[in-house]
Formats: structure tokens, sequence, C-alpha cells
């Protein structure tokens, strides 16, 4: 007790030197706090919009679909797909079921033909789906707002630029149907919107799942989309829908959301690297400032060394005392930096600061932090440690120190 | 001299420090035995070779040839451990330069020794409070060393070393970095305790008032023993 009471006294004897390795440990650990949140944030938010946009928590596809090439539009499409949504609306935990169609085509206004990526949707229920997450359904809205009317389409804002159309003017939209035959639909345009990326923009359609149906002439659907009430009961979920559909026999095969967001597995991969990179970095800092303090110390109270060794102190029990003062170093930083990372996500997230769109994406994003303490407690524990593992190198210094010569150092 | 068996005897003792590319014989062919009750001064001038005695009777370094006995037991073949162990329960020590430790109290710094013998809390406060009474210092239980004044730290400092009671205390030139009056309340301290509480001294000084009061001195001049007088008398 005694060498931790030294250790943690000895840290008050040069306060402005233990100041600066605090900064440096409270800034250094801070902002890894401030990068890991931030990361925490756009991950979640990514996360929770790819899912509530477009992957739902659980897709649903027919057996084969992904160990055949499809030779045929919808070759390998869900049939039937009601029994098997109320079955799986049954099911705890599951909030919605959405089915979808993805294919390709041309929409013309009479003059020009852009190729384009239709996807044929339920609005209402891609309404509600984007609703849990609080994301703009005004496309979704607009397509909904026509009833059963199938005559209608959404253009991306790019296609529409492209096509020279607005809301309430009419299209063409040709495509092949399941048997191979050319088809074309007359469309209103219902509304315009803007995707994550101009590219996106350039070449999306929306229409209602019954247009896309009879467009490709079939009765299949390409996917059902299962969203949950909460991510976190996914793979609970994905369990179960599995043992579903082998006691009732669907001709199924089941795919998280993660397996079908290669965005956000990017996204998720580039922040891993940037806050490991950043903590190799901080941690380096940490290490080399944590180690001076401590070397500084050994080397200034070399004499007092001596005299500890020679009223009968261990050699152990030197190492404890230095190590301790490096490992207050890091729990007293570690807290510091903890309070100052929790005081500047709660401000940065008050001030509600927009940062500009990153290249390719259309939309800013919020400057917003999602500070973890499991992850604060780790971080703030990876502190201690390193100051520790600094710590050790001088101590050792110390605790092999000859009492003669420590006793006559000046 | 008294019968007692020696608390420390040093036979052929030599010491040789290497400066640089030169060999410096510090102490040649010592022997000297310090007994129970003794109040033992080491007198000479500067590199006589008084610290290194001090220095190997306290079991901090090891002589080149002789041998070093602590209570009937050789010390130069033993490892550190053990020397450890000896210093800390049977040799106490008072520096020249006080050596208290600044960021402990007064009561913490007594305390130190009692800590590292694992003595019980409550026997320890007990003892740290006797010593520091015996010492004067009861009123200043919680300073800082910084707020006291240079005798005081080194009462303090002879509190530390007499706390645990041990076979011996050694001091090096324990008043030389006193006004005499200070040096002179240091002395008397030190030789209350001998005659009253049978504590053994070992201590330099190049002082001619300290070694006077020295019942025995052993004059050292260039590593050797240039004499030896003995006023008699132990507690």
């Amino acid at each position: 007790m005694i060498f931790l009471k030294l250790g943690f006294r000895s840290l008050f004897r040069q306060k402005r030197r233990t100041a600066v390795s605090l900064l440096v440990l409270t800034f250094g650990i801070g902002c890894l706090l401030l990068t890991d949140s931030h990361s925490r944030y756009i991950k979640w938010g990514l996360r929770e919009s790819t899912i509530h946009s477009e992957t739902g928590h659980i897709q649903i596809f027919q057996r084969d679909f992904f160990l055949r090439e499809e030779s045929r539009v919808l070759e390998f499409g869900l049939e039937d797909v009601e029994a098997l949504r109320n079955e799986l609306l049954r099911l705890r935990d599951v909030s919605l079921v959405q089915a979808r169609i993805d294919f390709m085509g041309l929409v013309s206004n009479g003059e020009k033909s852009v190729a384009c990526l239709g996807q044929g949707v339920e609005p209402a229920q891609e309404k509600r789906l984007r609703g849990l997450f609080r994301m703009p359904a005004a496309t979704y809205d607009a397509l909904a707002a026509r009833g059963d009317d199938v005559h209608v389409i959404a253009l991306g804002a790019g296609l529409a630029r492209s096509l020279g159309v607005k809301a309430g003017d009419s299209v063409t939209f040709m495509s092949t149907t399941a048997a191979g035959a050319l088809n074309a639909m007359d469309l209103t345009v219902a509304a315009t919107f803007r995707g994550f990326s101009a590219e996106y923009d350039a070449r999306a359609a929306v229409v209602p799942l019954r247009t896309a149906q009879l467009l490709l002439d079939t009765s299949k659907v390409k996917s059902l989309i299962v969203t949950l009430d909460a991510t976190e009961r996914t793979d609970a979920v994905f369990d179960r829908i599995g043992r579903l559909a082998r006691d009732k026999g669907f001709p199924i095969v089941l795919k998280k959301w993660h397996e079908r967001a290669l965005y956000y597995r990017q996204v998720e991969g580039f922040y891993k690297q940037v806050t490991g990179f950043l903590s190799v970095v901080l941690f380096l800092i940490i290490f080399f400032s944590t180690s001076n303090t401590i070397l500084m110390a050994v080397v200034e109270r070399t004499p007092e060394i001596g005299t500890l060794l020679a009223l009968g102190t261990s050699r152990r029990q030197t190492l404890t005392m230095f190590l301790s003062e490096g490992m207050f170093i890091g729990l007293i930083g570690g807290a510091l930096a903890a309070a100052f990372a929790f005081l500047a996500t709660r401000g940065l997230n008050a001030l509600n600061i927009i940062l500009p769109p990153p290249p390719g994406l259309t939309d800013g994003y919020p400057l917003s932090f999602r500070l973890s303490s499991a992850s604060t407690a780790l971080i703030a524990l990876g502190a201690v440690a390193a100051s520790a593992l600094a710590s050790i190198l001088p101590t050792l210094r110390a605790a092999r120190m000859r009492i003669v010569d420590a006793l006559g150092h000046i | 001299m008294s019968d007692a068996a020696a608390v420390v005897e040093m036979a052929a003792v030599s010491k040789d420090y290497r400066l640089g590319k030169t060999e410096v014989a510090a102490l040649r062919d010592i022997n000297l035995e310090v007994r129970p009750g003794d109040f033992t001064v080491l007198a000479g001038p500067s590199g006589s070779g008084k610290t290194t005695i001090l220095n190997l009777v306290g079991l901090i370094d090891k002589p080149t040839a002789g041998e070093v006995r602590f209570g009937g037991e050789d010390t130069v073949s033993r490892g550190p451990n053990a020397l450890t162990s000896i210093r800390r329960d049977r040799i106490g020590y008072i520096f020249q330069m006080f050596n208290l430790v600044p960021v402990l109290t007064v009561f913490e710094n007594v305390e130190y020794p009692l800590v590292l013998g694992r003595v019980p809390a409550r026997e320890r406060r007990r003892r740290v409070l006797d010593a520091l009474d015996k010492v004067g210092l009861a009123g200043r239980i919680r300073h800082r060393p910084s707020e006291l004044s240079g005798g005081e730290r080194q009462r303090a400092s002879i509190a530390r070393a007499v706390v645990k009671k041990p076979a011996l205390v050694l001091a090096d030139e324990p008043t030389a970095n006193l006004d005499s009056a200070a040096g002179a309340v240091v002395l008397d301290l030190m030789r209350k305790l001998n005659r009253e509480e049978g504590v053994t001294f070992l201590f330099s000084s190049h002082d001619p008032r300290i070694i006077e009061a020295g019942r025995r001195v052993v004059r050292l001049r260039d590593g050797r023993i240039e004499g030896v007088s003995d006023s008699g008398g132990r507690p």
C-alpha cells in the first residue's frame, strides 16, 4: 500500500511534467474516443439506413438463387409469397415483410432512351420501412398516393434530368419479360428522387411491385425483405426463419443484412483501419510520453531510490512503486479522457453540425457521435496498460541500481 | 571492551575502486568490530575511507577482499535478497543529507521501515509515536520534510533509523549539514539513545567536536586504520 501511496504522491512532485503527460494522454485518448464514437455513429447510421432503405434485416430468396445463374429474368424468383409472408409475420420480433423485384430496362421520353435499373416495390410497405428509422419516404408517398394505379414510376433525379422529364410527365418503360419477350408500358412520373449517390440517381427507377410484374409478365418476386424491431435480434430471427423453412418445407435461402450490404462493409473496414492506425499512433505517443516522465522521475529520484533500497526496500517493491506511478498516470489520463470525450460528444451533438458530402455522395452528413461505454472502458484500460508498459524499462533501471552509486548520484 | 558478541566484524577487508583505467585502493586490511552498545566514531579526513567502511558494514557494498560478518554470519557470499532482509530488519541509517522521502509526512517516513518489516498497523503507530516523541517531533507528525528545519529533519531521520530497534545504526557525517547548535542537539540525541536505549552507533565525522564525543574513536588515513582510542564504558 505504501508503494502505491508513494507512486501516487510522486505524481505531484513535478506538477508541470505530470500535467503535460496527462494533457498528452487526455487529448490523445480523448481524440481516439471521439474518432471511435464518430465512426460508431457513422456505422450505426449507415447500418440502420442501409437496413431501412435497402436490405432489411434478413433477405429471403428462392433456394437456387445464389447457386445458378439466371438465364431469364426471375427464373429463380419466389412464387406464392403470401403464404410465406403470413408465416413470417407471425414470428416474434418481425415487424415488416415486403416483396421486391430488381430488373433492368430502358426508359424513354419518346425521343431518347436511357438504360436504367428498375425496382418493383410495395410503396406502402417501403414507406413503413423507412418510417421505422425516420427516413424520408416522399417517393413512396407519391407512388402510394396513386392507389391501385399501376401506370406510375419514380425516377432518379439524374435520370429524370437526362430525359428532360418531371413529375406528371409520361415515359415509356421497356423491358424483357420472364419468358424473354419484349414488353413496354406507358407510365406517369409520380416523383423524382435523390439517392445516396449521383451515379445511382442517373440510373434508378422505382415502380409499384404490380407494375414490375406486369412489365415482366410474372407473378414471382425476386426477394422478401424481413425487417425486425431491433437489429440486435437478427441472428435469433434468422435461426427461427431457418427452422420455419425446414419445418414447413419452404424452398428458400436466407441472407443477413450484413452479407448484402457491400457498401456498409467497405465503410466499416475503412473506419476500422482509420481507428486502428490512429490507435497505434496515439498509443505510441502515450508510450513515449509516459516513458519519458517515468525515466525523468527515476533519474531525478536516484538518491531517494538508493535510500529506500538501503532501508531494506526490495527490488520488487521499487518496481511496484514506479510501475504504479505510470499506471496512475494512465488511470487519471484515461478518466480525464473519458470525461473529455463525454462532454465533447455531448456538446458537438448538440451543435448539429452538418459536414459536406463526401466525394461521390449527394448529401452532407451530421457530425454526430455515439460514445460507447464498453469502448471507452476498453480504450481507457488500453491507456493504463500502455502507461504501465511504458514504465517498465525506466522502472527496471531504478530497481537494478547499485545502492552506493544511487546514494552518491547528484 | 565488553565480551558481548560483535554486532559486526570486518576482517582483513580491502576495497578497491576503478576510476576510469586507474585502480584506487579505498580501504586496506581493515580489521574492526562493533559490539552492542558501542558509540564508535570513524574519524579522518575526506578520502580516508570512512564512508566506504559504513557502506560495507551497512551491506550496501561488498569488499574486494576480506570478510564482513554481521551478527556472526558472513555477508560477502550472501545474495541480494538476504542482504536486503538484514538491512531491513537489523540496520538503521542516518544520512548526511537526511534523505527523508519528500512526499511522505514525518510520521510516514518514520513508519516506512516498519511497513517494510510488516509490523502490524497498531504496533507501528505506537512505535512511530514513541520514536518521534523521543526525538522531540511529536508535534510535527503531519508535516512534510520540506516544512522542517535541518535539525528537525535529521531528528526525523534518527527516529526512522531507531524505530525498528536495529542491532546497529550507521550515520554518515550526521551533523555535517547542520549548524553547530542543531549539530549539538543531534549529537546529544544520539548519545542519549545510546545511553538510555542501548542503541549501537557507528558513525563517521571529521568534526573535532563530534569526534570528542565518541567513546571509541577509530582514526583512518588513506584507507588504513591509524589508531583506535577507547574511552570505555557502555550503557
